[in-house]
């Protein structure tokens, strides 16, 4: 009988910290002892549900659906949804939970839920945390009874069962015999659980840090929330006999259990949201038809008939596919959004629709462009839309609202998204719990790049940032071991920064909804599930550039009533004269160190640049060496050839370069003659083909093909390994054409309006590649004042003033540590009244905490009122506690030096205002032979020149050859100079770049490369000046 | 270091009598539990009983899974 248990409750790791083994782990292990089920009953979340199901099913296991649900008062109390219908009761139980009760603390208020929710539900009493197991090891019997005559009337007879666990725990014999006896009084069933939370005792000590993070303990330190021992394992059948040798009944009782319950969960449904039509419309896809012919007939005029061709084909595909209504869903979105004066933008593969360009959601036309519509939608892939709108960051809440409203608040939620452990995040959390020191984990953390967990070990062995940083990484040994358990595991619930999850009917049938940060209800399904559910997702997404634009646009319609972004003439030459120096801090997309050493070769002189541009620096093309030949053919220094004369008109606009995933479609299509259908699906499982046999079989497939069409069999095998190589890093050709009229229009803002452009990008940090202080020395650079923070002048906001001919960047007051919304609001409706008249002024009429005031004083907000910051920074705490400083003889306080006034708004404003870093050095530097960044701009290629300055955005694309090279920026107080560091240098001096100190020097080849003839250095040697005491004194 | 005893087990490898005062005197079993101690320190995985003596004292043993030795932990006077 023992190869009949099933385990009915069991958890992952989305229980949250509360899961050791992975899904796949523990369907596998369940699969492996013979057992025909198993039950996932996370804590509070059905976030699991989608992978365990395919997970099960692959491993031939029926999952059951359940939950272990947290109640008001702390106890737990096992779920499991007996079929579809007990799912969706589950879900609507959950969301009572969620947001019934305080965000992150869900319970459950049993006497107040509909009772008909309890339907099709099996209810089991739980671990010791249940109310019943709980009351019987404090001896209270007779309370037990009744809480357990309680759950028997709430579920009924056959759906509550008594929980008899396995686990090794002290009294768990005289309990589980109290329960089965208790069960039998009451004529309710008892079943045997092992309580899971893990596959095997090995993975105990992970669980054990992960509860230590939970409760924000250390290993060395007790907590009654942690395990006495590794008895929460996946036991098999016959060791779950041993364990419950007393209690046979139990464990056939949990495999018939098991057998009553049904998968919940129907993959294959379409839970699509049908638009609200007009009155007197009543088909969508005729009213679809109606709005395309009208947004035809306004981009075109009367539409010509390639136009109208390609409409129809499209319209026939979104109809024959279903998607009518989606498509007016965000039509109604954007237009909404319209007519609110709220900035939006379609982005991505949606581009490559000409019924989107018509209904005003792109603004890309896909036919002048020759875009393939297949790569956004075809019949052959069968595949869901995806159609992703930026919207102004600051306004994107509106537009989610508006939709809220729209369809319900029932039916519509954020997706989440699991946020999971990587390197870094890992590395935080239990190293704290193992006790290693936050300065400690702190020194470490900022020389570990970007990689997963499980990849720390290696790190420590290869990365010379690690290896030589005098880290004593042996130390932190089992810490990287610990950290490559947990690698992936979702740590917590986050909110997906745009997608909108639209359903047809209440979401709580399909799933769960629970309050995320800012109030947000989110469901339990990231993206990917959500789309497994057969719910439409709607990817509002909230884009800081545009908010830039909004506020740029406006103040220079203050000054000038007349200029329009959308006339922002496209073949303006300065701006492409500034793109072609590489002078392109802030610009939307082209601001990375490597963008701008593109810009600086390529030569762009019109827009098919710029979107090849955003299609070049990806890592792809850098790993596949693609980007050489293309400047080479764009500059002419090479010749444009063609492997057949089939590919010259799909290539030609990219000097013969596969540069786009739209024209390997379209490539598979010419030369081999797939449909366009079959062709994307081509270029799908190249992307994603995993092993040497897979390619193979698509190349024999496109090479039988392409011969059948007429290609010779060498050609075509040329051809099809052209494509394999690129086909894995490709980028979406709407895409970048979506971005790169923002891209070149933010870069004439920057050129033409640096004031008003500068100002707006300050105002909406964070975003893009800088630090603010680097976008205040670029509109200083460009002539732009960066005026300091005046408590009489200062806004909301970055502010354009002008003072003469000249104009300035006013700083903003939100720019000061720790000014929320209710100090600035104080301070400015205080000042409406009148300016300030003194510092005793401003602290009668506003009431400011000191670490605030002090703040405000000490990054120079009362310069203009008073002449002494340090001395006005004592006055101010004499104004705030009379008496404390009194015996200090005020005029006696010298004013702080002018370094130490940089460092403070640094710290406080984190912006130089009055001075660079580099200011402060500049004598020294000088005296001991290093150039300024501008001086290394202006010598020939091939000199060898010594610079300093702060390092920016380190970073080691991949490469062809597999070896690493570094880029960086080095900023001083003249400019910007890229820097290339090669492998050896890098293995010498890795310890520098990363997480090394603030201000480094570089000796090395100066290198003028591409039409803009822009210089860079190559590093030869590293300096750590990070002590730049007088003299500056290398220590390398 | 908790003193050593000499334990016979039955297949569980739960006691069923211990050396007790130079003679072998069965017991019962009353609750049985595992503790890992502190693991970080390397410190093994014990299985504690909490044993019944026909005509003796209630006590707590345990048998250190590295070692496979037991112990008494606590006797209950």
């Amino acid at each position: 009988m023992t190869e009949d248990f099933v385990h009915l409750h069991a958890h992952s790791p989305f229980s949250f910290l509360d899961g050791a083994s992975r899904l796949e782990d523990l369907v596998a292990g369940a699969a492996g002892f013979g057992q025909p089920a198993l039950a996932l009953t996370d804590h509070d979340s059905v976030a699991g549900a989608v992978r365990f199901h395919r997970l099960a099913r692959a491993a031939g296991l029926k999952p059951i659906q359940g939950v272990e649900l947290t109640l008001e008062g702390g106890y737990h109390l096992v779920l499991l949804a007996r079929n579809p219908q007990g799912y969706a009761n589950l879900c609507s139980i959950l969301t009572r939970a969620h947001l019934g009760g305080e965000r992150r603390y869900p319970a459950l208020k049993l006497e107040t839920t509909p009772r008909e929710l309890f339907a099709d539900v099996y209810a089991l009493s739980g671990c010791r945390k249940g109310e019943i197991p709980h009351l019987l090891l404090r001896r209270q019997h007779g309370e037990a009874r009744q809480a357990a005559v309680r759950y028997r009337e709430l579920f009924g007879r056959g759906g509550f069962f008594l929980e008899l666990s396995a686990e090794p725990l002290p009294g768990t014999r005289a309990l589980n015999d109290d329960l089965a006896q208790l069960a039998e009084h009451l004529g309710v069933g008892a079943v045997a659980t092992g309580n899971v939370h893990y596959r095997d005792k090995s993975c105990f000590p992970l669980h054990d840090i992960l509860t230590c993070v939970r409760t924000a303990t250390r290993l060395d330190q007790v907590h009654p929330e942690r395990r006495l021992n590794a008895g929460n394992h996946l036991r098999s059948s016959e060791e779950m006999a041993l364990a419950m040798a007393g209690h046979p009944r139990a464990m056939t009782a949990a495999a018939r259990l098991a057998g009553s319950c049904e998968p919940v969960l129907d993959l294959e449904a379409r839970r699509h949201p049908r638009f609200p039509l007009p009155p007197g419309e009543e088909d969508p896809a005729i009213y679809l038809r109606k709005l395309v012919e009208a947004g035809a007939r306004r981009r075109y005029g009367e539409p010509p008939p390639a136009v109208v061709a390609r409409l129809e084909h499209e319209l026939a595909v979104i109809e024959h596919m279903g998607f009518a209504d989606y498509f007016l869903l965000v039509e109604d979105v954007v237009g909404h959004a319209r007519r609110q004066g709220i900035r939006c933008a379609g982005r991505g593969s949606a581009a490559d629709s000409l019924v989107t360009f018509c209904l005003g959601i792109t603004e890309v036309d896909a036919l002048a462009r020759g875009l393939l519509f297949e790569r956004f939608l075809s019949r052959e892939r069968a595949e869901k839309p995806d159609i992703d709108v930026d919207f102004d960051a600051r306004r994107r809440d509106e537009v989610a609202a508006y939709v809220s409203r729209k369809y319900g608040a029932d039916r519509v939620a954020a997706v989440c998204t699991y946020q999971t452990y990587q390197a870094r995040s890992a590395l935080r959390d239990f190293g704290k719990v193992m006790g290693f020191t936050a300065e400690d984990l702190d020194r470490l953390v900022r020389r570990v790049p970007r990689i997963r967990a499980d990849e720390l070990e290696r790190a420590a062995r290869e990365f010379p940032e690690l290896k030589h940083s005098g880290i004593p990484l042996e130390q932190f040994e089992e810490l990287f071991r610990a950290c490559a358990a947990a690698a992936g595991f979702p740590r917590h619930l986050g909110t997906h920064l745009g997608g909108l999850v639209i359903g047809d009917g209440p979401l709580t049938a399909i799933t769960p909804l629970q309050r995320a940060a800012k109030g947000v209800v989110v469901c339990q399904f990231d993206r990917e599930y959500v789309e497994d559910l057969g719910l439409i997702k709607l990817d509002l997404l909230a884009l800081r550039t545009l908010g830039a634009v909004e506020d740029a646009v406006r103040n220079i319609g203050r000054r000038d009533p007349d200029f329009s972004y959308e006339r922002i003439p496209v073949d303006d030459r300065d701006t492409y004269r500034m793109l072609n120096q590489g002078h392109t801090v802030g610009v939307f997309q082209l601001e990375s160190p490597a963008q701008r050493a593109l810009q600086g070769r390529l030569g762009a002189s019109h827009l098919e640049d710029i979107v090849a541009s955003l299609a070049l620096i990806r890592p792809g093309p850098i790993k596949g060496n693609m980007v050489e030949p293309f400047i080479a053919r764009r500059g002419g220094d090479e010749p444009v050839t063609y492997l057949h004369p089939r590919l010259e008109p799909i290539l030609r606009k990219t000097y013969g370069v596969v540069l786009f995933q739209e024209q390997v479609i379209e490539i598979a299509i010419a030369v081999a003659g797939f449909s366009p259908g079959e062709a994307d699906r081509l270029r799908r499982v190249m992307t994603h083909a995993r092993s040497s046999r897979e390619m193979e079989e698509i190349g024999a497939l496109f090479q039988s093909r392409a011969i059948a069409c007429g290609v010779e069999a060498a050609t075509a095998r040329a051809i099809f390994d052209c494509l394999a190589g690129y086909a894995s890093y490709g980028f979406c050709e709407a895409h970048a054409a979506a971005f790169a009229t923002t891209a070149y229009k933010t870069a004439y803002l920057a050129r033409h309006h640096p004031a008003e452009f500068y100002a707006a990008v300050l105002s909406l940090q964070p975003m893009g590649y800088y630090p603010p202080d680097t976008i205040g020395w670029e509109a200083r650079r460009r002539g732009v004042t960066l005026l300091p923070l005046d408590i009489n002048a200062s806004g909301r906001e970055f502010q354009v003033e002008t003072i003469g001919d000249r104009k300035g960047i006013r700083v903003a007051l939100s720019r000061v540590k720790g000014m929320g919304p209710a100090p600035l609001a104080a301070i400015l409706d205080a000042r409406a009244a009148g300016p300030f008249r003194s510092p005793a002024d401003f602290s009668r009429r506003v009431g400011l905490e000191r670490d605030l005031l002090r703040d405000l004083v000490l990054a120079g907000a009362f310069d203009r009122l008073h002449l002494n910051r340090r001395q006005l920074a004592w006055e101010l705490g004499e104004l705030a506690e009379p008496g404390l400083f009194a015996e200090v003889p005020a005029a006696a306080i010298p004013d702080y030096r002018e370094e130490d006034k940089y460092v403070l708004e640094q710290s406080i404003l984190g912006l130089g205002v009055r001075h660079h870093l580099l200011d402060f050095f500049r004598p020294a530097l000088r005296r001991a032979g290093y150039l300024t960044t501008l001086e290394v701009q202006g010598m020939p290629s091939g000199r060898r020149a010594r610079t300093a300055g702060r390092p920016l955005c380190p970073h080691r694309p991949p490469t062809r050859s597999g070896r690493t090279t570094v880029f960086l920026t080095l900023e001083d107080e003249h400019g910007l100079l890229d820097v290339t560091i090669f492998e050896g240098i890098y293995r010498q001096y890795g310890a520098l770049l990363f997480g090394g100190p603030e201000l480094l020097g570089f000796e090395g080849r100066v290198e003028r490369r591409g039409k803009g003839n822009v210089a860079c250095l190559v590093a030869g040697r590293v300096l750590d000046l990070a002590s730049p005491a007088p003299g500056l004194i290398p220590r390398h | 270091m908790k003193p050593a005893i000499m334990v016979k087990c039955d297949q569980r490898g739960w006691p069923v009598a211990i050396r007790w005062r130079s003679r072998l005197a069965p017991v019962r079993v009353l609750d049985a539990w595992e503790d890992v101690g502190a693991w970080w320190a390397g410190e093994g995985e014990k299985v504690f009983f909490r044993v019944e003596l026909r005509s003796g004292p209630l006590m707590e043993l345990y048998r250190d899974t590295a070692t496979g030795g037991w112990q008494v932990y606590r006797v209950y006077d």
